[in-house]
């Protein structure tokens, strides 16, 4: 009897281990799911041509020491990126996050002051001396930085040499040019060759950002959210010289970055003024090889404040916290695009990146010559330009502010009254950038 | 073999394997019957609710198509659009720089909400592009044109084409499956196309639309008008024909809900999406749902607890309860053995200490019973005992004190006084002292007189002799209980004046009185003598003791101890042989307690 009872009581305990036993083993395996990284690490990332090529060279070179590594990189739209990713974060759904995104500098402050939280702190593992102070400073937020800083936004002069030279230019005539200077020259280029020396987009304005920056000024005061924009002669200017280059056929009227990139890869513009992220989308074009050369954007001569380096867009990679694979994207991020220079070497070489690095004399492509720009030292001429970029603090609103401003300079392009246009657009910049 | 009959033999085993059977057929039984029941709830509630969800779905989906139709309505109607779509002549820079501006407002202000990002691209006839986003456009204008999307718009210009392809026509879409809506704008007089716009939605764009829908257990599908499928969860599927088990099962049947038999236990929702001229699936898996909704694993293990414990508490109350019992079935053997003092201890449930109890007080009784009965028997037996040692027959005084007289007569003086005395010590021996014991030296001293009394009535032809050992002499033993034997050899061992002997042996041997009385007179056949010991003769004894009282009175007394024997030879003689406990004075009380208590 007692003997049924305790083989009785060993059936009952064992039943119970075993069901134990069982939710051990089933919360392993539910464990395993979460902390092994299996799955592919996700970058998400715009600009084919530039950063998307970027990532996937470093993920090719990653794969060599790290053969189990696997990376996909998803071509997106910059503010399909930002829209995406806030929208997750809002919503506090991780399971379709990508690992790490690209943020151009613009929207980084933006970004970090929402969601903070939800990067990954990369003091630690970063050598902040390394990169330029402009770039780390985009990237931090409470003394922590979470931007691995990738390529220099410097802004530069690119044309076309045999349409100048057809219109009567010679390329020393393009170095350390004034504004007015530069307008005369494109309305010269269009009666003469019936080219416009560039493009403008009425709904995209990098030129406004790169005269005001290039002056030490930006929509907001040094404080990032004060609406700096009716007394803001910089920005005044920069309207007027989109007004002239108009209204003289200087520049052609574009819609949308695709018309902007075909305008020039056909061969329809003599010169470019933007970032130098764009020397790839230049480049895309073989045929052009050994027609362009790069020069220092204009200034306004009766402006001393003003420099003639600038900066425009430029990005910074940024790995997520609370997506899939994390752990193992902080390690590749941080891996190629923080420690490993010779990567940066092969993408100077291959994409034209001008890395946003303090010393680029480090790498080996810094002096060299480059035959699509004429054996001009490519690297050499904007890291030195870069050096002299003013410092202005880009606050979170640029776009917005932009968006503004592109909505009333429209009612106001032909009669020129621009002083009414900018006190309209500083008071709803004021509310925006709150 | 006869252990486990015996193990399962036991009330404690049938009442453990009953209950665990109970225990087992209830569990399965309610269990089974609340799966059987709640499946057949569950898929019809679940079905419906996700039906609810999938129509929301449907609704969603509509409603984004007349958002879409409400933008190439304000497209179509856009002069900014117009203008820039138009193939006539060259606007001025200027105009073109505000046209381009006012494109975007007119599309901004027509797009919805949930379009912030869409990937529209408009696609003149006069070779102009129009791209909502910072993108670049992969694909030549010819190709584009060439493209199936393209060609379906330009067919049937009235609506809206849904569309799977792999690969868009932007940077974005390059190489993913993407579902394209195309719409071809026309001038309403000649119906001429100008223009067709091009919508690019991602797998993850569309997601948006199901997402909620979608579980563990459950997938969607949208197909187009041709079957195949422009989104779905089951990526394996999205871009080929719809390829699925459970689609030959709808295939022949109209309705909005199925639920499939054979088999896979799947509801299957379906809307026919008229003005995408698409169709979506829901699909359900209820038994993964199921699978979901019930942990096994927890069921079983709460069945397996729930019925342990019951077992442990039954098993525990049970041996608790039954342990008196058994203890009460041992006290009954003790009694069957006539121990009646083995009470039982009160404890254990009500029940059972009741029946202790009762048993107690039912065992006291009967013990009390018993002792009362045995008192009274003993005092009866001692009391006719006593009535027969008091009882001297009369003749003998008569006959005594005849001869007294006769002697007076004859002037013996001497003789007659030594007469009186033995009568008279006779007489308080027997009559006055009240022992029921005595030594025995007074034994000797009585039967002497006795002896004294019947040699001077009837002659001193026999003589009677003592041999008493000097160890004997304080033994104890029942007054009178050799005088019969005595007497009965005076009168039937010596007929008609015979000369004889008569020998008394007492000695203590092996811790017994060994007593013999033998005459040299005439005997008798052996048989005659044993029936001598049950005769019972009262015709001139001296008292109403007999030889057979002797025997009973010893057997009353000592038991088996004690034995009496008589062997007779014809000519020769008899010779009665009594064996006794010997007992000493002060162990007396120890006899007396030996012969009360003596076993029935």
């Amino acid at each position: 009897m007692r003997k049924l009872l305790s083989v009785f009581l060993c059936l009952v305990l064992g039943a119970f281990m075993v069901s134990c036993a069982e939710d051990q083993v089933t919360g392993n395996e539910g464990g395993q799911a979460v902390t092994v990284d299996t799955g592919p690490i996700v970058v998400w990332t715009w600009n084919e041509t530039f950063n998307v090529k970027a990532a996937k060279l470093a993920a090719d070179k990653y794969k060599l020491s790290h053969p189990d590594a696997d990376i996909i990189v998803e071509t997106m739209e910059r503010e399909e990126i930002m829209s995406g990713v806030k929208n997750m974060l809002s919503t506090g759904v991780y399971d379709r996050l990508p690992d790490i995104v690209m943020i151009e500098d613009y929207d980084a402050q933006d970004m970090l002051t929402l969601y903070q939280d939800e990067f990954v702190d990369l003091t630690d593992s970063i050598d902040r001396d390394k990169f330029a102070d402009y770039k780390t400073k985009l990237g931090t937020m409470d003394g922590k930085m979470y931007g691995i800083p990738f390529d220099s936004g410097t802004a530069a002069l690119f044309y076309r040499t045999d349409i100048l030279e057809e219109a009567g230019y010679s390329s020393p005539a393009l170095i350390d040019m004034t504004w007015e200077e530069f307008e005369e020259m494109s309305r010269t280029v269009h009666e003469k060759t019936g080219k416009y020396m560039l493009t403008l987009d009425p709904t995209d304005m990098p030129v406004v950002r790169i005269i005001m920056q290039s002056c030490g000024r930006w929509y907001v005061g040094s404080d990032g959210y004060t609406a700096d924009i009716a007394d803001n002669e910089p920005l005044k200017r920069s309207l007027d010289v989109y007004q002239n280059l108009i209204r003289n056929d200087g520049a052609k009227s574009v819609n949308g970055w695709n018309d902007f990139i075909s305008a020039f890869q056909n061969g329809n513009v003599a010169g470019i003024i933007t970032g130098c992220w764009i020397i790839s989308d230049i480049k895309a074009v073989p045929e052009q090889s050994g027609l362009w050369r790069i020069s220092n954007i204009p200034v306004f001569a009766d402006m001393e404040e003003c420099v003639s380096a600038s900066n425009v867009g430029g990005s910074s990679w940024y790995v997520m916290k609370n997506s899939a694979h994390s752990g193992a994207a902080k390690d590749f991020a941080v891996e190629m695009f923080a420690k490993d220079d010779e990567l940066t070497d092969t993408l100077i070489e291959e994409i034209g990146l001008i890395p946003a690095v303090k010393d680029p004399t480090i790498y080996s492509n810094y002096e060299a010559k480059d035959p699509f720009f004429q054996d001009q030292k490519v690297t050499k001429l904007l890291s030195n330009l870069a050096d002299e970029i003013p410092a202005v603090n880009y606050g979170r609103r640029t776009y917005e502010i932009e968006d503004i401003l592109e909505e009333e300079f429209q009612n106001v392009i032909e009669s020129g009254n621009y002083d009414e246009c900018l006190k309209k657009v500083e008071v709803k910049a004021a509310a925006v950038s709150k | 073999m006869k252990k486990a009959r015996e193990i399962f033999g036991s009330l404690f085993a049938r009442i453990f394997i009953s209950v665990l059977l109970g225990l087992v057929l209830i569990s399965m039984a309610v269990s089974f019957t609340v799966l059987y029941m709640s499946r057949q709830v569950f898929t019809d509630t679940y079905g419906a609710s996700q039906e609810k969800v999938f129509s929301r779905i449907e609704k969603e989906l509509d409603d984004f198509h007349d958002d879409l139709q409400d933008m190439m309505t304000a497209i179509d109607s856009s002069w900014a659009f117009r203008l820039f779509l138009d193939s006539g002549e060259e606007m001025d820079n200027m105009e073109r720089f505000r046209n381009i501006y006012q494109m975007e407002a007119d599309l901004e202000a027509a797009k919805s909400s949930d379009m912030e990002n869409m990937n529209i691209l408009v696609l003149g006839a006069n070779g102009r592009h129009y791209l909502s986003r910072t993108e670049t456009i992969s694909m030549t204008d010819d190709a584009i044109w060439e493209s199936a999307p393209v060609r379906a718009a330009v067919d049937l210009p009235e609506v809206l084409h849904y569309q799977i392809s792999h690969g868009g026509y932007t940077a974005t879409a390059k190489g993913r499956d993407v579902v394209i809506i195309s719409k071809a704008l026309y001038y309403q007089e000649t119906g001429e196309i100008y223009a067709v716009v091009l919508v690019t939605l991602t797998q993850d764009d569309m997601r948006r639309f199901y997402d909620y829908f979608i579980t563990d257990y459950s997938s969607f599908y949208m197909t187009d008008n041709n079957g195949m499928v422009l989104c779905s969860d089951d990526r394996g599927t999205v871009g080929g024909k719809l390829n699925v088990p459970w689609q030959s099962y709808i295939s022949d049947r109209d309705g909005e809900r199925f639920i499939t038999g054979d088999g896979t236990n799947l509801t299957i929702l379906r809307r026919e999406l008229t003005y995408q001229d698409c169709t979506i699936y829901g699909v359900i898996d209820n038994d993964k749902a199921l699978g979901r909704l019930y942990n096994m694993p927890l069921l079983i293990f709460i069945c397996v607890l729930i019925s342990a414990i019951v077992l442990i508490l039954v098993l525990f109350f049970t041996s608790r309860s039954m342990l008196p019992l058994s203890r009460l079935a041992g006290k009954m053997t003790k009694v069957q053995e006539g121990d009646f003092m083995e009470h039982m201890p009160v404890e254990g449930t009500s029940e059972v200490r009741n029946l202790a109890v009762t048993y107690n007080y039912m065992l006291d009784d009967i013990k009390s019973y018993i002792d009362e009965l045995m008192n009274t028997q003993q005092e009866k037996r001692a009391a006719e005992i006593k009535a027969l040692q008091m009882q001297i027959n009369p003749h003998y005084i008569y006959n005594t004190l005849a001869s007294i007289k006769w002697m007076v007569y004859a002037g013996d003086r001497e003789k007659t006084i030594k007469m009186i005395d033995a009568f008279i010590s006779l007489l308080r021996n027997t009559i006055s002292n009240a022992d029921e014991f005595i030594t025995t030296r007074q034994e000797v001293e009585n039967l002497n007189n006795y002896a004294l009394i019947n040699q001077m009535r009837y002659g001193d032809t026999v003589r009677v002799t003592f041999h008493v050992s000097d160890n004997c002499m304080d033994c104890l033993l029942p007054k009178m209980i050799l005088q019969p034997f005595i007497e009965n050899a005076f009168f039937h061992a010596f007929p008609s004046g015979r000369k004889g002997n008569i020998d008394i042996f007492m000695e203590e041997s092996e811790g017994n009185l060994q007593i013999r009385i033998a005459d040299d007179g005439i005997g008798m056949e052996q048989d005659r003598a044993d029936m001598e010991l049950n005769r019972d003769t009262k015709k001139e004894h001296f008292s109403g003791i007999g030889m057979h009282n002797v025997r009973d009175r010893l057997l009353l007394l000592y038991g088996d101890e004690a034995e009496v024997l008589i062997s007779s030879v014809e000519n020769k003689g008899t010779t009665v042989s009594i064996r006794l406990p010997a007992v000493r004075e002060g162990q007396s009380d120890d006899v007396k307690t030996e012969a009360g208590g003596g076993k029935l």
